[in-house]
C-alpha cells in the first residue's frame, strides 16, 4: 500500500463538554495518524472517549457546545477550522461514515435508492438522476446486496440488520472517500453477520485503496482488520502502535488487563473455573482474611441423581397479528426442544437473534405456556401449572435479564428492590430483611450501606450485581440467565462472570446461561445447546461442542467468532471466504 | 411497497363495515343518553312532549304530541324505527301533505320541523369552509412555529412560541374567539362583522367573513401542533439517521425539512385527521362565538332543545366524518411511512 | 302568559339575566337625536317617514315557528304582523295607549250579543295576499279552526279559541270538510264571521288580536310545513324560506294596500332576521350599529347592561320598561289551609331580601299587589301586608300563627325549579324569613320541564309531599287584568296537573268577580273589578308577589319611530324605520 502521506492526521485532540458540575475532558489531547489506504484500530471501553473522537473528526460537534482544540486533518483540510460549507463539503465526499446501530441509521421513510442518490448528489450536483442512480445500484452491487437494481428501491425496514449495514456501508461508498470512518459498525449484529460486515470492510480497504478507521470496544474485532491501533482509556491513548505488538504483547497494564478480560473461545470450561478459583484463594490469602469455600463440586457423573430440570420436546408458538383486522398466522419460536438440567450444572444457550433462545427461557420458568411438550422441574410437573400452584415454586427459578438499566425499578431503593421478594414470601420482620439483604450486597461485592441508595447512583455492572442480588434473595434452586453481561464492557463483564461462577461454588447454584457469545457460553457451561430458528442443531458437552463441532452451523459460528490473534483472525478470514465459495459452488 | 389495489379495496370494505357497525353503535348510546337519562330523572314522555309544545298545554295536547313524536314507546321501538327509516326511508304526513323521506331519512326535528338531512346539508359548506380553513392554517402555523422552536431550542423564539402556545392551549375558544371580534371587529373595525357568505357566492365575502373564526380556532389547534411539533423534532433530531444525514454532507435546511420533518409530522397525521374529522362534525365554539350557522351551532341548538332527531343527525354525522378521516389517514399512512403496511 | 323567547319555562332564566346594579330612573342626557333616557318607554324618538333601507334583526335563539298559527313567543306575535294581519290589533302608540284596541282586517270592532256570547265580525272589502287573491272570511275561519284543532300538528300556540268557542273537538287534518266541521265560527258571507261562545266573554275582542286571526286559505295549508314560507297578507312576503336556526327575510309585498292597514307604515324596503347570534354579540353590534334591533325583546345581556349603565354617553339610547312579568311565590291553599297561616307568611316575608333576590332595583319593582303597574287596574300602592323597609312585620306574623292555632309555627316544604338562579335564591330568602317566626321551609328542586306538569302543578303531587310554597312567574298573554290574572287566580282554571293556578285558589267572591267581568263591556268598568280582585287574592294570600320585572333596551340612534308597546313590552315593531343618514 502506497503510503504518501496520512489522509488523517490528529493533533493533541480535546474535546470538552461544558456541563452544570464544570467542564468534562472526553478526550485529552489525542494524537494519531492514518496512512492513505492504511487501517486504523481504535479501542476502549464505555466512556473512554472514543465515539467522541469519531464524530469530531466529521465535525459533527458542530453546534452543540462542545469545546474542540487541537488539529484534525482530512485529506488536508482542517475539520476544526474548516467553515461550515467546506465541512459539508468534505462529509461524505473525502470522510464516510459507518454509524454503529444499522437498525436506526437509515432514514426509516425513504428509499434506499433515494437515499444513496441524495449522498451522491449532494457533492455531484451536476450529475443526472439516471447517473447518480447507476452509480447507487453499483454501490450496492460492490457491498453484496444481490439484485442491486431492484433492491435499491426498497425500505431499509425490508432489509436485515447485516444488509442494512451494508447499505450504510454503500452510501458511505457513493462518493469514493479517502476515508471511512467505521464507529461501532458490528456490535449491535450477530456474530457471522458481524464477521460479514468486517470481512466486507476489509475487502473495501483492499480494493478501493481507501484508509479505514474502526472504532470499537471489542480488541477481537479490530485485531483482524486493522495494521495500527490506540487504546483508549478516559479520554487518553494508553498504548498505540502496530497491531500485532499491541495485541501479543502489550506494554500499558490496562491493555494486559483489557486483554486479560476478553474471554477467548479456546478456553475452556474447566480452564476457567481453575483460574477463578485460583485468583479466589490468591485474593483471599492477600487480604489475610476469610476462609475460601471448597469448591462445591457437581457430585460425580455416576450420582447425578433425578435432574432439576427435565424439558421434553417443548414448542412455543405465537400468533402474529397481521394487523388491527389481519388474520393471525402461527409462528414457532421454539420448535420441540428437549433437554435435562442437573444440580450444581451451567447449561449455556448460545444461538444468535431469532434462535428461540429467549423464549426458550422464558418457557422453561413458565413465565410462558408452553404449546407442546413437558417441564419438569424438581420432580414436578409445571408444564401447565396454573398461576397460583406456580406461586411457591417462583421463589426456587429466578432470573437476571440483560439490561441493568431497565430490569430495575428507579424508584425503589436497592433494598427494596432486592428485599421486596423476602416480603412477598411472608417475611415480616424489617431488621431481619435488612441484615439478609446486606449480606448479600456484601456477597455480591457491593457496600451494605448501599442499601438505600436508588438504582441510578449505580454502574452497568454494579446494577448486573444488584440484579444478582435481587435472584439470590430467595436462594433460589435455578437461576436463568439471559444475556447478563451482553451490555457491559469487557472487564466488567469479566467480573460479573467471576461473580456467577464463585455463587456456583458457594451455593451450589444451577444456571442456565443464555447468551450469543461464544467464548462467554463456553468459559461458563458444562454442557451447551445451540439453537438456530428455533430447534437445537447440536448439543452435548461443551469442550467437545467447541473442540470438535459436528453441525455445520456451529462451525459456521465458530469461524465468525472474533479472535484476538491477528494472524488467526486473518486465517479465520480466509476460512469464511472459502466456506462462502463452497457454498456458492 | 403499496398494497395490491384489491387488497387495499377489501381493507377499505372492512373498515367501512366497522365503521358502520360504530355508527350503530354511537346512535344508541345516542338514544339511550336521550330517553334513559331523563327517565332517571325522573321525566316522563308528557315532561318530554312538553318541551315541544307551547306553554300551559292540555293533557290532551300533550298526549297528542306523546302520540305524535312516538315519545311513548319503548326505547328499543324508537330505535328500531329510526334505524328503519334511515335506510329504507319513511313517509311523513304534514296536515293533509304526505312528505317523502327518502332513506336516509334522518327524520323531521322535533322542534322546528324541518327536515334533519336538508339541514345538515345546507349547514355543511359553513362548517367544511370553516373547519378546512382552520385546519390549514393550524396545521401549517404549528408545524412552522413547531420546527422554528425545535431548531432554535431555549432561543428567546423558542421561549416566547412555547409560552404563547401554553397560553394557546390553556384559553378557551369563547375567550379568545370574544377578544377578537370585540377588538378586531367592534372596537379597530378591521374586519366587518362576520357573516358567512358561500365560496362560490363571493370569494372575496367569504374570505374576510371566515378569517377571524378560522384564526381563532387554528390558534387553538396550532398550539398544540406547535408543541407537538417542537417535541417530535426534538426527538428526530436525536435520531442516528440525522446523524447519517449530516454525515452525507447534507445543508442543515435539507436534514430538517427532508430528514427530520416527514418523520416527526408522521404522529401528527394522527391528531390532525382525528382533529379535522371532530371539526367537521361542529366546531361548537367557534360556531356559536361568530354566529356561524354550522353543524356545531346546530348540535348545540338541538341539545339545548332536547331534539333528539337533531341530536341523533349531528351525532352520526361527526361520527362519520371521524370514521372517514381515520380511514384516509390510515390509508395516507403507509405512503407517508413505509413501514406501516395496511394488514389485509 | 304569552312567552318571552325562552318560552314559560325559561321565564325565570330570562330575568335572571338583570344582576347588576340599575336605577332604572338614573341617569339623563341627550343623544344625538335629542331622545333622552327611557324616553322610548313613553314616547315616540326618533319620528320620522323616511321610508326604504333594510331593518335588521338578530335573535340569539329562535321562533318558536314563524306560522301564525303556531307560536306563542310575545316577539313573534309582535313581529309576524309583517306578514300576518290579524282581525284586530293593538293601538299603534307608546306605553299604556298600545294598549287599546283597533281593527286591522275588521272594518269595525267586533258587535256582542247581550250576555257576550255571540260576536259578529266584518272584514274590510278588496284585501289580497301576496300572490295576488283575495282574503276571505272564511280563510280567517280555517285559519282559527287550524290553530286549534290539529292533534298536535301545531303544537306551540294558546288555546283560547278552543277553550271558549261552543265547538265540539275535532281535527282540521281529518276532517274532509274542515270549514263545515268548524260550526262555532259562521261566515253568512265572505265578508262576515260570527262566533259563539259557551260562555260569556267580554274581552274575546283581545284573542281576535292573537295572530291565529290570520288568514290561511285551506289550501295553503301544509301543516307544521306552513311556516317555511307564510302566504302573506302584510306589508312584508317570505325572501325565500324561513331557515329555522339561521335567516329569515322579507321584501315588500306590492300586493298589500296601506289604505286599508290603520296599524303599519311599512317604512323599510327589506327586512332581515340573522337567527342564532351569541346574545353578547348581538348587544355589541346593536350598540355598533351592526344591527338595529333585538328581536327577543328581553333587552340587552348582563355583559352589556353592566357596561352601559355605567357609560354616561349610553344614557340617552336607554330605555328602562317593565318586561310585563310578574315573579311570586304561590302558597297552596290546599296544603296551608288556614288564610291566617298563609297570612303569617305574607307578613313575615321579607321583600327586601326577596328584592335582592332578582338583582335589586335592576331587576325590577318590588311588588306588593298582584297586577303589573302596565294593566288598568293595578294599584301598586297597595299593600295589605305593609312593614318596615319591607322586612316582614314579624308581629304581625306572629299574631296570625296564633290565630290559626300553630303558634309554634309549622314546617313545609318550598318548590322550585332547577338551574333557575333567581328563583332558588328567592326560595333561599324567603326560608330565611319565614325561620324568623319558627316556620321551617324545606327547600325542594324539580326538573323544570316537569314542574307544572308532575310536581308544583301537580294536585296530587303537592298533597301528597307536602308542599306548601312554589316559586312561580307569570306574564300577561294580553294587557289587561283578565289576560293576566285569570289563568293563576280562576277557580275554573285549575287543574289535576299542568295547574297553574298553582295555589288553587278557588275562592267565591273571586270567582264570581271574574265572571261578572267577562260580562262587563265598559274596560274601566272590568279594571274596577279587576282591582279588586287583586285585593281579593292578596287577603286570601294565595301570592305572595315578589318582583315586577324590568327589561333595558338599547335604543339605535339610526332607528326611526321608536316606542315602546306595554301591548307586547318591547317596542312596536310595525312603526320601526332605518335612517341611516
Amino acid at each position: 500500500m502506497a503510503t504518501t502521506g496520512p489522509v488523517v492526521r490528529v493533533d493533541d485532540l480535546r474535546v470538552t463538554f461544558p456541563t452544570m458540575d464544570g467542564d468534562v475532558q472526553a478526550v485529552k489531547g489525542l494524537s494519531f495518524e492514518v496512512p492513505a489506504g492504511g487501517a486504523l484500530g481504535i479501542v476502549g471501553e464505555s466512556g473512554s472517549g472514543k465515539s467522541v473522537t469519531s464524530l469530531a473528526l466529521m465535525g459533527l460537534h458542530r453546534g452543540s457546545r462542545a469545546k474542540i482544540t487541537g488539529a484534525i486533518e482530512v485529506a488536508g483540510k482542517n475539520v476544526v477550522t474548516a467553515s461550515d460549507k467546506e465541512l459539508r463539503r468534505m462529509r461524505g465526499n473525502d470522510i464516510a461514515m459507518v454509524f454503529q446501530d444499522p437498525m436506526q441509521s437509515l432514514h426509516p421513510q425513504y428509499t434506499i435508492g433515494n437515499q444513496l442518490v441524495e449522498a451522491y448528489k449532494i457533492h455531484n450536483p451536476k450529475a443526472s438522476k439516471d447517473a447518480a442512480l447507476k452509480k447507487a445500484v453499483e454501490a450496492l452491487d460492490r457491498v453484496g446486496i444481490p439484485q442491486p437494481e431492484k433492491r435499491v428501491n426498497s425500505y431499509p425496514h425490508e432489509f436485515s440488520g447485516g444488509m442494512r449495514q451494508r447499505v450504510v456501508i454503500a452510501m458511505g461508498l457513493m462518493c469514493d472517500p479517502k476515508v471511512l470512518l467505521a464507529d461501532e459498525p458490528t456490535t449491535a449484529l450477530d456474530v457471522t453477520v458481524q464477521a460479514q460486515v468486517l470481512d466486507l470492510l476489509d475487502e473495501l480497504r483492499r480494493d478501493l485503496g481507501m484508509a479505514l478507521i474502526l472504532v470499537s470496544h471489542d480488541l477481537a474485532v479490530v485485531a483482524g482488520s486493522v495494521d495500527e491501533v490506540v487504546v483508549m482509556r478516559h479520554g487518553e491513548a494508553v498504548e498505540r502502535g502496530d497491531v500485532r505488538t499491541v495485541l501479543s504483547a502489550p506494554e500499558h497494564p490496562y491493555t494486559q488487563a483489557l486483554l486479560a478480560a476478553v474471554p477467548r473461545v479456546e478456553v475452556s470450561r474447566a480452564q476457567r473455573r481453575a483460574q477463578d478459583r485460583a485468583d479466589r484463594v490468591a485474593k483471599a490469602g492477600a487480604e489475610g482474611g476469610g476462609t475460601v469455600p471448597a469448591a462445591f463440586a457437581p457430585s460425580a457423573d455416576g450420582g447425578r441423581g433425578e435432574p432439576l430440570l427435565s424439558v421434553r420436546d417443548v414448542a412455543q408458538r405465537f400468533k402474529v397479528r397481521g394487523g388491527a383486522w389481519g388474520r393471525s398466522t402461527d409462528f414457532w419460536a421454539v420448535k420441540g426442544v428437549s433437554f435435562d438440567l442437573y444440580r450444581g450444572e451451567t447449561l449455556g444457550v448460545v444461538g444468535e437473534s431469532g434462535s428461540g433462545k429467549s423464549t426458550l427461557s422464558r418457557t422453561v420458568m413458565r413465565l410462558l405456556e408452553p404449546t407442546r411438550g413437558r417441564v419438569v422441574f424438581d420432580g414436578r410437573d409445571i408444564t401447565h401449572m396454573k398461576e397460583r400452584e406456580l406461586r411457591p415454586l417462583r421463589r426456587d427459578v429466578q432470573m437476571v435479564f440483560q439490561s441493568p438499566y431497565s430490569s430495575l425499578n428507579p424508584r425503589l431503593t436497592v433494598g427494596d428492590a432486592i428485599g421486596t421478594a423476602l416480603r412477598v414470601q411472608g417475611e415480616k420482620d424489617t431488621r431481619k430483611i435488612r441484615v439478609r439483604v446486606q449480606e448479600l450486597l456484601e456477597r455480591v461485592g457491593l457496600e451494605p450501606g448501599h442499601y438505600n441508595r436508588f438504582p441510578h447512583a449505580f454502574s452497568g455492572g454494579q446494577r448486573q450485581r444488584i440484579a444478582i442480588a435481587r435472584a439470590l434473595i430467595l436462594k433460589p434452586k435455578l437461576i436463568i440467565c439471559d444475556e447478563p453481561v451482553s451490555a457491559l464492557d469487557v472487564s466488567t463483564q469479566d467480573q460479573v462472570l467471576r461473580l456467577l461462577s464463585e455463587l456456583q461454588d458457594d451455593f451450589g447454584l444451577t444456571y442456565i446461561f443464555v447468551a450469543h457469545d461464544l467464548a462467554v457460553v463456553r468459559q461458563v457451561s458444562d454442557r451447551v445447546l445451540v439453537m438456530r430458528k428455533g430447534e437445537v442443531v447440536e448439543s452435548g458437552d461443551s469442550d467437545s461442542v467447541y473442540e470438535n463441532p459436528q453441525s455445520e452451523y456451529t462451525r459456521q459460528l465458530l469461524a465468525a467468532a472474533p479472535v484476538l490473534d491477528p494472524d488467526e483472525a486473518r486465517r479465520h478470514r480466509a476460512e469464511r471466504e472459502m466456506l462462502r465459495a463452497g457454498r456458492v459452488a | 411497497m403499496p398494497p395490491p389495489l384489491t387488497e387495499m379495496l377489501n381493507y377499505i370494505l372492512r373498515r367501512l363495515g366497522a365503521g358502520l357497525l360504530l355508527l350503530a353503535v354511537v346512535t344508541a348510546v345516542t338514544f339511550w343518553i336521550f330517553f334513559v337519562l331523563p327517565k332517571w330523572a325522573g321525566v316522563t314522555p308528557r315532561g318530554m312532549a312538553a318541551l315541544y309544545v307551547g306553554k300551559a298545554p292540555t293533557p290532551e295536547a300533550l298526549d297528542a304530541t306523546v302520540e305524535r313524536l312516538g315519545l311513548d314507546q319503548p326505547v328499543v321501538v324508537q330505535f328500531f324505527n329510526f334505524v328503519k327509516d334511515l335506510i329504507f326511508g319513511t313517509e311523513y304526513v304534514f296536515g293533509r301533505e304526505t312528505v317523502e323521506c327518502a332513506a336516509p331519512c334522518l327524520g323531521y326535528s322535533f322542534t322546528t320541523n324541518s327536515p334533519v338531512l336538508e339541514q345538515l346539508l345546507s349547514r355543511l359548506p359553513v362548517t367544511v369552509s370553516l373547519a378546512l380553513g382552520a385546519a390549514v392554517i393550524w396545521l401549517i402555523g404549528g408545524v412552522a412555529v413547531g420546527v422554528l422552536s425545535a431548531v432554535r431550542k431555549g432561543s428567546l423564539f423558542d421561549r416566547l412560541a412555547m409560552g404563547t402556545a401554553l397560553v394557546g392551549v390553556s384559553l378557551p375558544i369563547y375567550f379568545t374567539g370574544l377578544l377578537a371580534l370585540a377588538f378586531v371587529v367592534h372596537s379597530w373595525k378591521l374586519l366587518p362583522v362576520p357573516r358567512y357568505v358561500p365560496l362560490a357566492e363571493d370569494p372575496g365575502a367569504w374570505f374576510t367573513a371566515m378569517i377571524l373564526p378560522w384564526i381563532t380556532l387554528a390558534f387553538l389547534h396550532a398550539a398544540q401542533y406547535a408543541r407537538q411539533t417542537r417535541a417530535g423534532m426534538l426527538e428526530v433530531l436525536g435520531e442516528d439517521y440525522i446523524r447519517t444525514a449530516r454525515a452525507k454532507g447534507l445543508s442543515e435546511r435539507k436534514v430538517i425539512f427532508k430528514h427530520a420533518l416527514r418523520p416527526a409530522l408522521t404522529p401528527i397525521l394522527t391528531i390532525f385527521g382525528l382533529d379535522v374529522g371532530l371539526v367537521l362534525g361542529g366546531a361548537v365554539l367557534t360556531e356559536k362565538v361568530f354566529s356561524l350557522k354550522g353543524i356545531g351551532a346546530y348540535a348545540i341548538d338541538a341539545i339545548i332543545g332536547k331534539d333528539l332527531p337533531v341530536v341523533l343527525g349531528v351525532t352520526l354525522l361527526g361520527a362519520v366524518f371521524i370514521v372517514i378521516c381515520n380511514l384516509v389517514v390510515d390509508l395516507l399512512y403507509p405512503l407517508v411511512d413505509p413501514r406501516v403496511r395496511i394488514a389485509a | 302568559m304569552r312567552k318571552r323567547t325562552l318560552g314559560f319555562v325559561a321565564l325565570g332564566a330570562a330575568a335572571s339575566i338583570f344582576l347588576s346594579a340599575c336605577g332604572g330612573d338614573s341617569g339623563s342626557g341627550d343623544s344625538a337625536s335629542g331622545a333622552a333616557f327611557d324616553q322610548g318607554s313613553t314616547e315616540i324618538v326618533n319620528a320620522s317617514e323616511t321610508t326604504g333601507g333594510t331593518l335588521r334583526y338578530a335573535i340569539s335563539s329562535d321562533f318558536d315557528s314563524t306560522d301564525p298559527g303556531d307560536t306563542y313567543y310575545a316577539f313573534s306575535w309582535n313581529f309576524s304582523r309583517y306578514y300576518a294581519r290579524t282581525l284586530l290589533a293593538f293601538a299603534p302608540a307608546p306605553g299604556q295607549e298600545s294598549t287599546e284596541l283597533v281593527t286591522d282586517l275588521a272594518a269595525g270592532m267586533p258587535e256582542p250579543n247581550d250576555d257576550f256570547t255571540e260576536w259578529t265580525v266584518k272584514i274590510q272589502e278588496g284585501l289580497k295576499y301576496e300572490d295576488g287573491s283575495a282574503i276571505t272570511a272564511q280563510d280567517i275561519k280555517y285559519a282559527i279552526a287550524r290553530s286549534n284543532y290539529n292533534g298536535g300538528e301545531l303544537p306551540n300556540g294558546p288555546r283560547y279559541f278552543e277553550s271558549h268557542l261552543d265547538q265540539e273537538p275535532f281535527n282540521v287534518y281529518e276532517t274532509d270538510d274542515p270549514l263545515a266541521a268548524f260550526t262555532a265560527v259562521e261566515t253568512p258571507d265572505d265578508h262576515t264571521l260570527v262566533f259563539h261562545l259557551k260562555e260569556s266573554f267580554s274581552e274575546f275582542p283581545y284573542v281576535l288580536t292573537q295572530p291565529q286571526t290570520a288568514p290561511v286559505p285551506v289550501d295553503a295549508d301544509r301543516g307544521a310545513l306552513y311556516k317555511e314560507n307564510v302566504l302573506s297578507s302584510g306589508p312584508y312576503k317570505f325572501d325565500g324560506s324561513y331557515e329555522p336556526g339561521v335567516k329569515l327575510d322579507l321584501v315588500r309585498n306590492e300586493n298589500w294596500d296601506g289604505a286599508t292597514d290603520p296599524i303599519r307604515t311599512a317604512l323599510p324596503d327589506e327586512i332581515t332576521v340573522e337567527i342564532g347570534v351569541d346574545q353578547d354579540e348581538i348587544d355589541q353590534r346593536l350598540v355598533n350599529g351592526e344591527i338595529d334591533v333585538d328581536l327577543s325583546g328581553n333587552g340587552v345581556g348582563p355583559t352589556m347592561k353592566s357596561q352601559l349603565i355605567t357609560d354616561e354617553a349610553a344614557q340617552a339610547n336607554l330605555d328602562n320598561p317593565y318586561s310585563g312579568a310578574l315573579r311570586y311565590v304561590n302558597i297552596h291553599t290546599p296544603v296551608i289551609e288556614d288564610v291566617a297561616c298563609r297570612q303569617a307568611i305574607m307578613y313575615a316575608a321579607d321583600r327586601d331580601s326577596l328584592h335582592r333576590a332578582w338583582g335589586g332595583d335592576s331587576g325590577g319593582d318590588i311588588a306588593t299587589n298582584l297586577l303589573p303597574p302596565t294593566l288598568d287596574g293595578s294599584d301598586p300602592e297597595s299593600d295589605l301586608y305593609p312593614s318596615e323597609d319591607n322586612k316582614g312585620d314579624l308581629e304581625a306574623a306572629q299574631a296570625k300563627l296564633e290565630e290559626c292555632g300553630e303558634d309554634d309555627g309549622f314546617s313545609t316544604n318550598i318548590a322550585v325549579r332547577d338551574g333557575r338562579p333567581n328563583d332558588i335564591a328567592t326560595a333561599e330568602a324567603l326560608q330565611e324569613a319565614l325561620k324568623r317566626v319558627n316556620i321551617e321551609a324545606e327547600i325542594q328542586t324539580f326538573p323544570a320541564e316537569d314542574f307544572f306538569a308532575q310536581y308544583a302543578g301537580s294536585q296530587d303531587y303537592v298533597r301528597e309531599n307536602d308542599i306548601g310554597l312554589s316559586v312561580s312567574g307569570w306574564g300577561p298573554d294580553w294587557a289587561t287584568g283578565y289576560g293576566f290574572a285569570y289563568k293563576i287566580t280562576a277557580g275554573d282554571a285549575i287543574q289535576e296537573t299542568g295547574n297553574y293556578n298553582t295555589a288553587e285558589l278557588d275562592d267565591p267572591e273571586v270567582n264570581e268577580l271574574w265572571e261578572e267581568a267577562l260580562r262587563t263591556e265598559a274596560p274601566d268598568e272590568r279594571a274596577n273589578l279587576y282591582e279588586q280582585i287583586d285585593t281579593l287574592v292578596m287577603e286570601q294570600a294565595a301570592i305572595l308577589p315578589v318582583v315586577f320585572d324590568r327589561s333595558m333596551f338599547y335604543r339605535s340612534d339610526e332607528l326611526t319611530n321608536v316606542y315602546y308597546s306595554a301591548a307586547y313590552m318591547m317596542y312596536d315593531f310595525m312603526a320601526l324605520g332605518v335612517d341611516r343618514g
